[in-house]
Formats: C-alpha cells, sequence, structure tokens
C-alpha cells in the first residue's frame, strides 16, 4: 500500500502540464543525440545543465534522465540501420539488428527495440518501486575485487559474442585490453604507448573507435562488395513489414523478459553494469534459443533481449545514486552534478528528506518510457525510408557524418585521423576473419577493468589470492572458470578422451 | 595468415615496450602490468590463430567467392582507401566542409559512378545540412581553410 501511496506521490509530481512537456522534450532531444554518431548523452547532458538550473528540481532531473534514455534508444536506431552504434551498449545491436536490416526487417527490429525498451523500462521501474532501496545496498557490496572479477567474467564472456571461433575472439579481446591501456595510466600518471603524440595522451575515445571498426568498416565492406553502386538495401513497404510479425513478437516476449530481470540485476551494480547487461543478455539468448544458427545473421532475440537489458539497466543504474549517492557511470554522474547543483544531495537520506523527488523520478521514467515509444513507433517508417537511399550514396553520406561526429567530439583531427585508422584496421580484421565486435567491447571494459584489478591487488597488498576471499569475486571467477573450461570439456568428452583418461586412471 | 602473424608482431613489440613501464613497483602493480598481459594474451592467441584455417567471411560464404573478386568492386574500395586517407590532409587544407563536400563529389563520380547531377546534388545536400545541423544548431566550431 505504502508503494501505491509513492507512487501516486511520484505521478502527481510528474503528471503537469510543464513535466510532461519536459519529459517529451527530454527523450526527443535524447533519441536525437542518440542518432547522431559522436554526441553521446553524457555531452548533452554537461551541455544542458545550465538549462536545468532555471527548472524546479523534479523537472530538471527529469529533463536530464528523458535525454538519458532516449539516447540510449536513439544509439539502436543506428546500430539496426547503419551499423553504427550511438553509444557503448548499442554495440551489441549492430550484431543481429543490421543483419536484421539487411534482410529487409529493419522496421521489425527497431519496433521490437522500442517495445522491448519500453516493456523492460516498465518492468525495471515496478522492480525499482517496490524493492530498488533495499536492494540498493547490494551496490555496497561491490568494491574493487569483485568489480574486477565481474568484469573478468565479462571478458570472459564476450568471447562467445560474434562470429569465428574462440581463439580470434580472445585475440581481438587481447587487442582491445590492449588498446584501452593507451594514455596517461590513471594509477601512477605514467604515458603509455603515446610516442611524444599529445593527443594520444587521452587514449583513445570509444565512439571513435566504434564509429571506426562498426561504421566505417562496414563502409568499407560494402564498397568491396560486387555490384554495390545502385544496390538498395531491402526495406519493408506497409506497416505490416514495418513492425514485428507475430512470431517475432512471440520469439521476442521471453528474451524481452529475460533481458529485464538481467538489466535491472546487473544495472544496480556500479562501473559497468548496464552495459554488461545488453552482452549478458545476448549471452544467454544464444545459448538458450531453439534458433542458435540464426545468431549474427539476423535472429530478433539478439535485437530483443539485449535491447530490454539494455534499457532496464540504465533505469536501475539510478538506484545507487539516489539510495547511495553512487553514481554507476559517467551520465549518472552528470544527474548527480544536477542534483548537487540544485541543493540535493543523493545518498540515504533523500528518500526521507525529498520523497516527492524521489518518486517524481521514478513516475517519469515511466513516462519517458511511454513517450519514447509514442514517439518513436510512428517514426519507425521514416527512419527504414532511409534505407531507401542507393547504397553507394549512403556509404558516402555515413563517411561524412562519422567524421563530424568524430571531429565534434573533442574538436579534434586527431580524432578524425583515429576513425579513419580503426575503420582501415576493423576492415582489415574482417577480411580475415576476425570478428571487431569482441574488439571493441573489450576496449570498453578494459580501462575499468584494470583500474578495478589494480586497486584490488594494492587492498590485498599485492596478493592475487583477494579475489579468492570475497565470495562474490571468488563465484565470478568460478562461472568465468566454468565458461572458459566448459567447451573443452565437453569436447573432450564428446571425443571421448576423457572416457580413456578415466579408464586408465581406474585401472 | 598475414593478419594474425602481423596480430603477433604488434604483440611483440608491445611485451617490448610495456616491460619497460614496469610491472611491479613499491608492492603494488605498476603501469606495464595490463599491457604485459594484454600482450602476452594477443601473443599467445595471435599464435593459436596462425595455426586455425581462415574460416569464409559473410560475403564469401553467400557468394562463394572472395568479395573483392570483381575489378569494379576492387577499384571502388581502393577509391574509398585513398579517399579516406586524403581526406584528412584536405581537411586542413580546405576546411571541414568544403573538403567534405569534395570527397562527396569525387567518390561520387569516381568510386560509385554516379552521374554528375546526382554527385552534386548529394554534395551540396550533405554540406549544407551538416553545416545547418553541427554549426548554425549545434554551434561546433568546424576547421576553416588554412587560406581563408
Amino acid at each position: 500500500m505504502d508503494i501505491l501511496n509513492n507512487l501516486a506521490l511520484g505521478f502527481g509530481e510528474v503528471l503537469t502540464p510543464l513535466n510532461l512537456l519536459i519529459a517529451f522534450i527530454g527523450v526527443f532531444v535524447g533519441t536525437a543525440v542518440g542518432v547522431l554518431p559522436g554526441l553521446g548523452p553524457t555531452a548533452t547532458i554537461s551541455l544542458l545543465l545550465p538549462i536545468s538550473i532555471h527548472l524546479d528540481r523534479t523537472s530538471a532531473i527529469i529533463l536530464l534522465s528523458g535525454i538519458y534514455y532516449g539516447a540510449m534508444y536513439g544509439g539502436s536506431i543506428t546500430s539496426i540501420l547503419i551499423k553504427i552504434p550511438g553509444e557503448a551498449a548499442s554495440v551489441i545491436t549492430c550484431i543481429d539488428g543490421y543483419q536484421m536490416a539487411r534482410k529487409g526487417r529493419a522496421g521489425a527490429a527497431l519496433g521490437i527495440s522500442a517495445i522491448g525498451s519500453f516493456v523492460a523500462g516498465t518492468l525495471a521501474t515496478i522492480g525499482i518501486a517496490c524493492v530498488g532501496p533495499e536492494i540498493a545496498s547490494v551496490a555496497l557490496a561491490f568494491g574493487p575485487v569483485e568489480r574486477a572479477a565481474m568484469l573478468a567474467l565479462g571478458l570472459v564472456l564476450i568471447m562467445g559474442i560474434g562470429e569465428g571461433s574462440r581463439v580470434r575472439a580472445a585475440s581481438m579481446i587481447a587487442l582491445g585490453l590492449l588498446l584501452g591501456t593507451v594514455g596517461i595510466d590513471a594509477v601512477s600518471g605514467e604515458e603509455r604507448f603515446v610516442f611524444d603524440v599529445p593527443p594520444m595522451r587521452d587514449g583513445f575515445s570509444i565512439p571513435v573507435v566504434a564509429m571506426g571498426l562498426f561504421g566505417l568498416s562496414e563502409v568499407l565492406a560494402m564498397a568491396g562488395q560486387a555490384e554495390a553502386k545502385a544496390k538498395i538495401m531491402a526495406y519493408g513497404h506497409g506497416l505490416r513489414n514495418l513492425l514485428p510479425n507475430r512470431e517475432e513478437t512471440h520469439r521476442s516476449v521471453a528474451p524481452v523478459l529475460r533481458g529485464s530481470v538481467i538489466g535491472f540485476l546487473l544495472g544496480l551494480l556500479p562501473g559497468g553494469g548496464a552495459m554488461i547487461s545488453s552482452f549478458v543478455s545476448y549471452l544467454v539468448e544464444k545459448k538458450i534459443s531453439r534458433h542458435k544458427e540464426e545468431f549474427g545473421h539476423g535472429a530478433i532475440e539478439g535485437v530483443a533481449g539485449p535491447e530490454a537489458a539494455n534499457n532496464a539497466g540504465a533505469q536501475a543504474s539510478f538506484i545507487p545514486l539516489l539510495c547511495l549517492g553512487i553514481p554507476a557511470n559517467a551520465v549518472i554522474g552528470v544527474i548527480m552534478g544536477a542534483l548537487l547543483i540544485q541543493g540535493i544531495t543523493p545518498g540515504p537520506r533523500l528518500i526521507v528528506e525529498h520523497p516527492a523527488l524521489f518518486w517524481g523520478v521514478i513516475a517519469s521514467m515511466f513516462v519517458g518510457n511511454l513517450m519514447l515509444v509514442v514517439l518513436n513507433i510512428p517514426l519507425v517508417g521514416l527512419f527504414v525510408s532511409l534505407l531507401r537511399v542507393p547504397q553507394g550514396i549512403m556509404s558516402v553520406l555515413i563517411v561524412v557524418f562519422c567524421v563530424i561526429g568524430a571531429y565534434s567530439l573533442n574538436n579534434s583531427l586527431f580524432d578524425v585521423g583515429t576513425m579513419i585508422g580503426f575503420g582501415l584496421l576493423g576492415y582489415g580484421l574482417r577480411r580475415w576473419a576476425f570478428d571487431v565486435a569482441p574488439l571493441l567491447l573489450a576496449f570498453v571494459l578494459g580501462p575499468m577493468f584494470e583500474q578495478s584489478l589494480r586497486q584490488g591487488l594494492i587492498i590485498g597488498y599485492g596478493d592475487p589470492v583477494v579475489f579468492l576471499k570475497s565470495p562474490i569475486s571468488a563465484a565470478f571467477l568460478g562461472l568465468a572458470a566454468l565458461v572458459l573450461l566448459m567447451p573443452q570439456f565437453v569436447r573432450a568428452s564428446r571425443s571421448g578422451v576423457l572416457r580413456s583418461l578415466l579408464a586408465g586412471k581406474a585401472r | 595468415m598475414p593478419a594474425a602473424l602481423i596480430l603477433a608482431v604488434t604483440a611483440v613489440v608491445a611485451l617490448v615496450i610495456a616491460h619497460d613501464y614496469g610491472l611491479w613497483s613499491f608492492g603494488s602493480p605498476g603501469a606495464g602490468l595490463m599491457p604485459c598481459l594484454a600482450a602476452a594474451g594477443l601473443l599467445v592467441t595471435s599464435l593459436l590463430a596462425l595455426r586455425e584455417r581462415r574460416p569464409a567471411t559473410d560475403a564469401e560464404a553467400t557468394e562463394g567467392a572472395p568479395a573483392t573478386e570483381e575489378p569494379t568492386a576492387k577499384a571502388r574500395l581502393f577509391g574509398y582507401g585513398v579517399g579516406l586517407l586524403v581526406l584528412p590532409p584536405a581537411i586542413v587544407v580546405l576546411g571541414m566542409l568544403p573538403a567534405l563536400g569534395l570527397f562527396v563529389l569525387v567518390l561520387l563520380r569516381a568510386a560509385e559512378r554516379a552521374r554528375w547531377r546526382t554527385a552534386i546534388m548529394a554534395a551540396a545536400a550533405s554540406t549544407a545540412l551538416s553545416w545547418l545541423l553541427f554549426v548554425r544548431l549545434l554551434h561546433v566550431p568546424l576547421p576553416g581553410s588554412v587560406f581563408w
């Protein structure tokens, strides 16, 4: 009953004409930002911070969080249509979403992405309202040791993503980790692989690497295909082809529900939990699907699950901030800044001292999600019609927007050159059957993993056993070892090696 | 297999450089620990990949032959490659928007063999749209030419 009263308080706060308008503006700007390559939600929210000062507290947070949800969805649009992830969590959507688009099912992919995000967002909102504050304390159990183990599990799981052998995927993960170390070391301040090039001190930025590895390499791959000149990518005609059909909807229900739970639970964890949730969801779906062979070639489960997880994770990541004062990622960090500017210190006292704000933000999540669906489902046809542009013209335009997007990140031509370099690298790797998705994911997780690993080792006075002393960390590492060794074990048992070994031992 | 070999060589070079950063200092992990671990992993896995037979890529699997066998496709790919490499210096000399406009025009004409009208229209439209969106709306200070 308390929850209903609290939600009523929240909805009372949000359902004013002004706040509804602000929520709409937030998700609209967020979607636009997500679609544009380069300009991410962190930069946009930072740019809009001065505007939020003129709004009241609840309205300010509704605006900024609306941008966040909108950008999460907007990132998926470019992932599906042109294989450029708008932000890191959309990388997974590129794999099957883009393949669906190539088969003329872009509308279905975009539709299921919007509907899945809405369902996941709504379930996450209910979860947050019911148990969020209680289980937020779980986040406190996550120190550097546990985080390093969780990220190690994440890195092992990446091996199952994408195409090609596990050895090749492991190779790409190692390369991604190596590229993630470029720049000034955050602990010692030492320059690593900088080679006296000043812009290299900041390392490579994620959007630049993503645009190069995915966007530009795809342009080169299209250019290298026969008859690409006037080819138009298959696109759906009419409402029936623009939305998921009955079979696709049926196949998406369970992945969306599973993705919502995975996203909600992992989103609560600080340090990349929301992002990891999208590829944990992908791997779970790939593992248990009856259509395993379709993964990587346009499986709807590969879009529905990660998109739901991604959105549920984004919303759950508000809970550590609102209940504990811990920002789970950079975007939430900027929103925390907005709260501080408004004179509110996020933390355990927030729910007691500012219940209207707390429950208003929770209610705004529901409203924001509803607006995203209302805004984007009618636009699916418009987005899909972009595919009617001949492939040759589309390729050149992708290059133009990638170049300006890369430049606009830091107003640096170095970023443009870096993106082109990664584009050529990505194309070369793909030509030799190395999948670039594990590379990018490891590149994103690498710096977080290194920081947690080193902090963990410092906590343990240099003794790696510290990672086995914590039950949470030990469980993650055990799971990682299981995932790593299971295929070998299964292969050995199938080939009879294990049986003959055991028989030999018995004798 | 060139890619795996290049990766292995990259790993060896990175390993040598990273070793100088120090693996362990003052009882705690040094700046070189992670790069060394990553480079060692890259070396081992790329050597293992060297032993593998290269699987067919998607395009090859569907078309039955390597994707870039066709001469016009090869020429187009070469055009894109050269265009991308020339683009950064062209931006410095001409400025961002003129260079991109020229890039669209030349690539559509030379690599995509589009008609002049189509190429000119695409170049003009993309330049105008970029100016409107990034310069006017988002106030991104796009670089100008060294000459004007």
